[in-house]
C-alpha cells in the first residue's frame, strides 16, 4: 500500500509538472539585437527603409493575403565582397498574425536566398513550435519561384500550427521579394 | 482498502466531480467545432462576460489634442476623434505634428512605440526598441521643430528619418520645449470612446478556452482543474476495481 501511495504522489507530482507545457508557447525567444549580431557579425549593419509604392502594396497584398500596414518599412543591409547582387545581405525583422497575435519574425537574406529565419516573439497560446529549428531549417537555401513567386521549396507543416507555418511562410515570400526590390536598386 | 469504502468514495468523488464532467465535455465539444461555428472571430459584447476580463464597462479614456482635434486612447485602441486609428503599445503619452508644413507628419507617442502617420491617417510606421527607441516613453515634445522623446534616462532628440536618438541635456532644450499636454476631450467624445471595447481577443474561442482550463477563475481556477483532473483520474481506477471486483464475485 505505502509504495502504491509513493508511485501516486510520483504520478501526480509529475502531472504537474507537465501541465504548464501547454503555456510555454508564448515568449520572447531571441532578441532584434542578438539576431542582427547573429546574421551580420562582425560587420556591422546599416539600417534601410523602403517607401512602399503602390506597386509594392499590391504585390505584399498577393503575398500576404492583407495590406501591409504601413507605408515604410526597414530593413538591415549589408555588402559582402563586391558589388553584385548575390554579395547583398539584407535582415528583414516582420510582424506577421498566425492566428490572432503578431509573431515577430527574423528573416537574413544573402543574395537571393534565404540565409536563416528566426523567431524572435510568439505571442499566442499554440503553434509555438514554428520556432523550432526544425522547422526553420527548412527555410534556408529558397528562393522566389517564377512566376508565381512561391518558395522554390515546399514547406513541411505542422499539425496543430497551421496559421502560424502559413504566418512564417508569407513572411518568408515578402522578406525574398523585398530583398531583391532592394538589392536591384542598390547595383 | 476495505471494498465499501471504495465504493463510497467512489460514489462520492462521482457526484463531485459530475458537475465539472458536463461542463468539461460540453466546452470541449465547442472547442472541437469553434472555426465551423464561427466562435473563433465571435467576439463577446456582454459586459458581464467582460466584466471577467477585467474590462469596464466605460475605460478611462486619455486624450491629447492635436490642431483642432484629438487623439485618444480607450482600451488599447487609439481614436482620431471617434475615428478608430489604431493600436500601441502602451499607454499614450503623446500625439504632435512634426516637419515642415508642406509635408507634416502625426507622431503619436505610447510608452513603447512611436506611431508615425501621414497627414491623412495612413500608418507609415511603429518604432520601437528594435529600432533603437529609447523606452518607456514618457512625454513628446518639439523643440526647434525637432521631435523630443522624455523617459527616466532623460531627453533625446528623435531623428526618425535616420532613426537617430541624441541625447541632450534637459537645460539646453527646456526653455525652448514644447511639450505635448493631456487635455480633456469634449464629454460627447469621451462617453463615446469610454464605452468603445476592445474585443480584438476576446472571442467565444477564448471564453471556452479559458473556462475549460479553469483560467476563467483566475490562477486558482487552472489547480481547480487539476484537481478535477485527478478526480477523473481516480474514478476511472476505483471504477475499475469495482468492476472486476464485481465481476469475480
Amino acid at each position: 500500500m505505502k509504495s502504491a501511495m509513493k508511485q501516486f504522489k510520483q504520478a501526480s507530482i509529475l502531472m504537474l509538472c507537465l501541465l504548464p507545457l501547454s503555456v510555454l508557447g508564448k515568449g520572447v525567444y531571441m532578441t532584434p539585437e542578438d539576431f542582427l549580431a547573429e546574421s551580420f557579425s562582425p560587420a556591422q549593419p546599416s539600417i534601410e527603409s523602403l517607401w512602399l509604392t503602390d506597386d509594392i502594396r499590391d504585390s505584399a497584398k498577393q503575398i500576404l493575403n492583407h495590406a501591409y500596414p504601413g507605408l515604410r518599412i526597414r530593413y538591415w543591409h549589408a555588402s559582402g565582397e563586391g558589388s553584385e547582387e548575390s554579395s547583398q545581405r539584407t535582415a528583414w525583422i516582420m510582424n506577421e498574425v498566425g492566428k490572432t497575435r503578431p509573431i515577430t519574425i527574423g528573416i537574413t537574406i544573402v543574395g537571393d536566398q534565404i540565409e536563416r529565419v528566426r523567431i524572435l516573439e510568439f505571442r499566442e497560446s499554440r503553434g509555438a513550435e514554428v520556432r523550432m529549428s526544425f522547422f526553420t531549417r527548412q527555410f534556408v537555401g529558397l528562393s522566389l519561384q517564377p512566376p508565381k513567386g512561391q518558395l522554390s521549396e515546399s514547406i513541411d507543416g505542422i499539425t496543430g500550427a497551421t496559421l502560424s507555418v502559413k504566418a512564417v511562410k508569407k513572411a518568408a515570400r515578402f522578406a525574398l521579394y523585398l530583398h531583391r526590390l532592394v538589392a536591384t536598386d542598390a547595383l | 482498502m476495505p471494498f465499501n469504502l471504495l465504493k463510497r468514495w467512489h460514489g462520492r468523488i462521482g457526484v463531485l466531480a459530475a458537475a465539472f464532467v458536463l461542463l468539461l465535455a460540453f466546452t470541449g465539444l465547442c472547442l472541437n467545432h469553434v472555426s465551423g461555428w464561427n466562435l473563433d472571430t465571435k467576439a463577446l459584447r456582454s459586459p458581464a462576460l467582460l466584466g471577467l476580463y477585467g474590462m469596464a464597462e466605460t475605460a478611462t479614456v486619455v486624450s491629447y489634442p492635436l490642431a483642432d482635434a484629438y487623439i485618444s486612447q480607450s482600451n488599447g485602441q487609439l481614436f482620431y476623434q471617434d475615428k478608430e486609428i489604431d493600436h500601441c503599445d502602451g499607454s499614450l503619452v503623446g500625439a504632435l505634428e512634426l516637419g515642415s508644413k508642406a509635408d507634416p507628419q502625426i507622431v503619436v507617442a505610447c510608452e513603447q512605440e512611436l506611431l508615425l502617420f501621414s497627414p491623412t491617417l495612413q500608418l507609415i510606421e511603429k518604432i520601437g526598441p528594435t529600432f533603437g527607441l529609447p523606452v518607456a516613453v514618457q512625454r513628446v515634445g518639439l523643440v526647434d521643430d525637432e521631435l523630443l522623446i522624455g523617459n527616466s534616462g532623460g531627453l533625446f532628440l528623435a531623428d526618425l528619418n535616420a532613426l537617430r536618438w541624441t541625447a541632450v541635456e534637459e537645460g539646453s532644450v527646456l526653455s525652448s520645449s514644447q511639450w505635448s499636454e493631456a487635455a480633456q476631450a469634449p464629454e460627447s467624445l469621451s462617453l463615446a470612446l469610454g464605452a468603445s471595447i476592445d474585443s480584438e481577443d476576446i472571442t467565444y474561442e477564448r471564453l471556452l478556452l479559458d473556462i475549460h482550463s479553469g483560467r476563467i477563475l483566475g490562477e486558482w481556477g487552472v489547480y481547480l482543474v487539476d484537481a478535477m483532473a485527478i478526480l477523473f483520474m481516480l474514478l476511472a481506477i476505483s471504477g475499475l476495481v469495482i468492476w472486476l471486483r464485481a465481476k469475480r464475485s
